[in-house]
């Protein structure tokens, strides 16, 4: 029951990251989504596997990885996503098709795990499908990696199917790779920022033959 | 004596690495190029020569796995005589490459020697990996290391073209080769060749293997209408590249089509007729292309094709035989290849070095250019001399005793076969003969402009020999072709044990005796008429001494104001010859003959077009080159839309998954 809402809410921040043109209120939202992730362990399975699970991922995406992203943003006087390669409108019904397809897709998908609950998997197919479609549609260096981020979010809610059987030290290993890709990505965007004098990813087609 | 084997693998890959290091000391790599090179030939040569001898074969296993491969190596009767073949050759080319370059201030040599023993590394693991993956692997790095000497010079623009069309076209060949192997791995359940060889495939099977095989393999050896990097990766290459390029590099296709016998035994027999037709083709054609250039190593690089052809000859009617059951013919076929293998390394590195050695001093390989140069150069001359005559496969050298046994295979094929093979072995015979009268031809034109006349348009006079790092090696080689011509038995006793393992046949000592002692016979019989010439030129010699001799000027032929320009060219001297195929061969004269009485300036060219250059290859090439400029169009540089395509492709195969 209070996984459901959980996933339902996870599933909602992200079509409203899809919507909006803040890269401030993204990462808020970003921030929010993953807090509300970082329940769900405690609610599938509680024990203290969750609560280090929980706890790491407080740490690591609610406050660690924002705060990256908000020094980043600060840097290089960006706020908005001006002109993204697809519309909001249009992102908008795609995410929501998106969303359709991955209920589709599930429902007819043979997992080895039995699920605790039907929404386990679409909604984690929901929210790559969101990121994927981040990463698509927006040419502003700190969006791509929040559409990364969102991305791995729903990757984290697939792995909350074998919760039992991945050892803890695995999912902290993925954890730390995360963040050593968050900090690489803004050194980047910083360096991008410097180079071109613009974090347009429009500008690195200047290497196509 | 894997020990010996194993110590000159590391010994080389350790020095190689040292060499890289201390690449600012150009002496001290170069020192650590010579000894490392030396100690771990020497050492290749032991195992190799105890394998032969002993014939025991030997095995390697290291507890290295990498996915589906394994490093395991091991030295049989045919690993060993590549073996044998490839550390003879590297080390005199390799010495001789030490004093061509040293005095080139310009380049890192020290790169240049590490990736010469790269390429000596890969090719000794080709010929003994027992494992699929580690011979793909080492093929692959034979590939990439050949590549980088192959564009030594690479501020020329035809150097880098040649090297571009070479990597395009080992890599086709790789392809099919990997799909060769996998094929017969997922037949045998195992990439081990030991395996493989117990497994049994079936005929159809067994065809498109061959096939694969074939174009994989042929592509290196340099079969028409595969050998189009051929003529321009050699000439691009510094000679003692050449040299090891043409002598070792193109025989691991052989190498690698006699594996493919002996791991699947049973084919078709259109397979042993495609063999037959390849040769006869790869022969005649080579050596016909060879008389229409001018350039040294052109022609050298044409004349490495008619040999693969000859070589593929003894390979078709060996197959012939054991498809037949008729293990005469098949272990006198396939020894005549492998001999024809170590032969042409020993001549033709020989021919290359002494090239090599013409162009150094004269800075040209253009042979209407050269001429008169036996005086100046004698100890490259001479040695040419020796190469030329062994190529030709004349008597009492070494290239007579491996189309001896080539041809006698082909005339057991006639004794004793019928229908198909009958008409194959016959024409096969015919082709050897034209094939060896051509090159007699061939190397009478390229012996003649190059050394005896005068110089038509280089001044001769400040020539000088070249250093004895580089006279020595040359020296060795032209020594192992008389060797070889004159004491045979070793050698053929070497091939015929590697011709029974491709055969999978045991052969007792006096059926290997049956097949040497008439050999030895028309050698002695030679070496009697031989003595008998020499002694009566020496009383010549003696009698003329007591008449006066007058010296004058070559070519004189009575003109009162001769000049150097009217000598024969290469060209004219062959036209002949090539106006009978110039159907053939696209061989076409451009410019007029002289006319009237006081004729203007004219001038005349000639040259032949490579037909499966000019009308196979480059309209697939250009064909492959539009389409793909039309695939460009997916290609915007927008990291998003890559991303997407990813992104669609997922969910195609998730969906796809499903249904």
């Amino acid at each position: 029951m209070w996984l459901e809402l959980a996933l339902i809410l996870i599933i909602f921040l992200g079509i409203i990251i899809l919507g909006n043109n803040r890269l401030g209120t993204m990462i808020q939202l970003f921030a929010l989504q993953s807090f509300i992730l970082s329940m769900t362990p405690l609610l599938v399975h509680p024990g203290i596997h969750a609560v280090i699970m929980t706890a790491a991922t407080i740490i690591l995406k609610v406050l660690v990885m924002p705060s990256l992203l908000f020094w980043a943003i600060r840097h290089v006087s960006i706020r908005r996503e001006v002109q993204p390669l697809i519309g909001y409108g249009k992102t908008l019904i795609l995410g929501g098709f998106f969303i359709g397809a991955a209920f589709f897709i599930s429902s007819k998908m043979d997992l080895p795990v039995k699920a605790i609950s039907n929404l386990l998997v679409p909604s984690a197919f929901s929210i790559v499908m969101i990121g994927f479609l981040l990463l698509v549609s927006r040419f502003k260096a700190i969006t791509q990696v929040i559409g990364y981020l969102v991305m791995e979010n729903g990757i984290f809610l697939f792995a909350l199917l074998l919760l039992e059987k991945t050892p803890l030290l695995v999912e902290m290993g993925v954890l730390l790779d995360i963040f050593v890709a968050v900090l690489i990505m803004g050194i980047v965007v910083n360096h991008i920022n410097e180079e071109f004098e613009s974090t347009n990813t429009i500008h690195l087609t200047a290497l196509r033959d | 004596m894997t020990d010996y084997f194993l110590s000159s693998l590391v010994l080389l890959s350790i020095s190689a690495v040292l060499i890289v290091l201390t690449s600012r000391f150009q002496k001290i790599s170069g020192g650590i190029f010579l000894f490392s090179l030396g100690t771990g030939c020497v050492l290749g040569l032991i195992s190799a020569v105890s394998v032969l001898v002993h014939r025991v074969p030997i095995d390697y296993r290291l507890d290295f796995r990498m996915p589906i491969g394994e490093f395991y190596v091991g030295v049989d009767l045919l690993s060993a005589f590549f073996l044998l073949t490839i550390v003879m050759l590297s080390l005199f080319a390799g010495i001789y490459g030490y004093g061509y370059l040293k005095d080139d201030e310009k380049k890192n040599l020290s790169v240049h020697y590490a990736l010469y023993l790269v390429l000596l590394i890969s090719l000794m693991l080709v010929v003994t990996a027992k494992n699929a993956v580690l011979f793909l692997v080492a093929w692959e790095t034979m590939a990439i290391s050949s590549y980088f000497l192959i564009t030594f010079d690479d501020e020329k623009e035809a150097v880098r073209k040649a090297g571009y069309l070479y990597l395009i076209a080992t890599h086709t060949g790789t392809f099919c080769l990997w799909v060769m192997f996998l094929l017969m791995g997922q037949q045998a359940g195992s990439m081990n060749f030991d395996q493989m060889t117990l497994a049994s495939f079936p005929l159809p099977l067994a065809g498109v293997l061959f096939i694969l095989g074939i174009i994989g393999f042929g592509v290196k050896a340099g079969f028409i209408p595969f050998h189009i990097w051929l003529p321009h990766a050699h000439p691009a290459a510094p000679s003692h590249v050449s040299a090891v390029l043409s002598g070792v590099m193109i025989k691991m296709g052989i190498y690698g089509l006699m594996r493919l016998i002996l791991i699947v035994k049973n084919f078709p027999e259109w397979c042993a007729m495609v063999l037959l037709m390849i040769g006869m083709i790869s022969g005649v054609g080579g050596v016909l292309y060879a008389l229409g250039q001018h350039e040294i190593k052109k022609l050298l690089a044409y004349h490495s094709i008619e040999n693969i052809g000859i070589i593929t000859l003894g390979l078709g009617i060996g197959l012939w035989g054991q498809i037949d059951h008729n293990e005469a013919v098949a272990l006198i076929g396939y020894a005549g290849a492998l001999l024809h293998v170590f032969n042409h390394a020993i001549f033709k590195g020989l021919l290359f070095l002494s090239a090599g050695s013409v162009i150094r001093s004269t800075h040209t390989g253009e042979i209407d250019h050269l001429g008169g140069l036996l005086k100046k150069l004698p100890w490259a001359g001479h040695l040419f001399l020796i190469g030329s005559l062994s190529i030709c496969g004349l008597p009492l050298f070494n290239g007579f005793i491996s189309e001896w046994l080539v041809f006698r295979a082909l005339f057991d094929g006639v004794f004793h076969f019928e229908t198909n093979a009958l008409v194959f072995s016959s024409l096969a015979i015919i082709s050897l003969a034209l094939i060896g009268g051509l090159a007699t031809a061939c190397f009478a034109k390229a012996f003649g402009a190059i050394f005896l006349g005068n110089s038509r348009s280089i001044d001769n006079t400040h020539l000088e020999e070249n250093s004895s790092l580089m006279r020595a090696p040359m020296l060795v080689l032209g020594g192992l072709c008389l060797w070889v011509g004159f004491f045979p038995s070793t050698m053929v006793s070497f091939a015929l044990g590697a011709a029974s393992t491709i055969a999978s046949l045991k052969i007792s000592p006096m059926a290997e005796e049956a097949i040497i002692s008439p050999l030895l016979t028309v050698v002695w019989v030679l070496m009697i008429l031989v003595t008998i010439i020499t002694v009566l030129v020496l009383f010549k010699r003696i009698a003329m001494k007591f008449l006066p001799i007058e010296k004058a000027p070559t070519w004189g032929c009575g003109y009162s104001m001769p000049t150097n320009r009217m000598q024969y060219t290469a060209s004219s001297f062959a036209e002949p010859i090539l106006r009978i195929f110039r159907n053939v061969l696209g061989f076409n004269v451009t410019g007029n003959k002289p006319q009237g009485y006081f004729p203007k300036e004219e001038a005349i060219s000639s040259h032949v077009i490579d037909a499966s250059e000019d009308f196979i290859f480059r309209p697939i090439f250009q064909f492959i080159k539009s389409l793909s400029a039309k695939l460009k169009i997916i290609q915007f540089g927008v990291t998003q839309l890559y991303l997407l395509y990813i992104f669609i492709f997922l969910l195609i195969l998730l969906i796809w998954k499903m249904v």
